[in-house]
């Protein structure tokens, strides 16, 4: 069957099996791997994409739910060739090994600093804790975020609309 | 070259202002991965990531049964379907010296 969703901004229209899960869709049909599939149990998170603005698991999702909404993928955090401050956080505080739950990761670090501007160490756990990974210990994730939301928070501070710059 | 524990402070923890990782590395110094712009993009080509053109997909039959002896495996409606291009058992391994291989 036929279904249409918004990507990344960008209108996509395929036809699908109804059984086509999301994660496959975007993999298999649209060349789209940087969405990673894991466990196949829905545990480790790796799938991670957005939907209307939720994180979701997409290896939980059928392509056809996701029809008429919009998806927002790792492919699309970065804009106009600028990394988004999650990935420069993630290089900076070496946030990633092997590189496989990062994508996962970062749309849902997006996803919490986008609603939490300062969250605290504990908070970013509790966001994370529907992902898994193998190498890094969590620790220097957290970081990575805890950067990402210390640059944020800078950002704003400079361009405050009193006029203010630091 | 002496490497002293004082040049690098290895518990500093990297923020957007501290320019931790500009330094030049040193003993313990830091540096950025040159991977990781590309893993952080979804571009890292893993393995289920590569698409060749005319390659085939492994599916693996597992047992459903954690104890039991293999009497038969039906093989002839799989191999009748259009899209299977093989079907492999032990039987087929076997006949090439294969069958030894316990992770198969």
């Amino acid at each position: 069957m036929n279904v249409t969703m918004n990507i990344n901004g960008e209108e996509v229209s395929s036809d699908v099996e109804p059984r086509t899960l999301l994660v496959h869709y975007l993999r298999d049909q649209l060349g789209m791997t940087g969405t990673h599939w894991g466990c196949d149990t829905s545990n480790c998170g790796t799938c991670v994409v957005w939907v209307d603005g939720e994180p979701v698991k997409s290896c939980t999702t059928l392509a056809v739910m996701a029809g008429g909404h919009d998806v927002r993928t790792v492919e699309g955090l970065e804009v106009d060739g600028e990394l988004d401050p999650v990935q420069e956080g993630f290089i900076q505080c070496h946030g990633l090994q092997c590189g496989f739950c990062t994508p996962g990761m970062m749309m849902t670090a997006r996803a919490l600093i986008d609603r939490n501007p300062d969250p605290t160490d504990h908070e970013i756990r509790e966001a994370i804790s529907g992902q898994i990974c193998r190498c890094t210990g969590y620790a220097t994730i957290v970081r990575s975020i805890q950067w990402a939301a210390a640059k944020e928070r800078e950002q704003a501070v400079t361009l405050s609309p009193t006029g203010s710059a630091s | 070259m002496t490497i002293t524990d004082d040049t690098v402070d290895t518990n500093a923890v990297p923020t957007p202002d501290n320019n931790l990782n500009d330094h030049k590395p040193v003993g313990f110094g830091r540096m950025l991965r040159k991977e990781d712009p590309r893993f952080v993009r979804g571009m890292g080509q893993y393995c289920d990531d590569v698409q060749l053109p005319g390659m085939l997909h492994l599916a693996i039959l597992r047992s459903p049964l954690a104890h039991a002896r293999i009497v038969s495996i039906e093989k002839t409606a799989a191999e009748a379907h259009p899209k299977v291009v093989a079907v492999i058992t032990g039987a087929d391994l076997a006949e090439k010296n294969l069958a030894w291989m316990p992770t198969l």
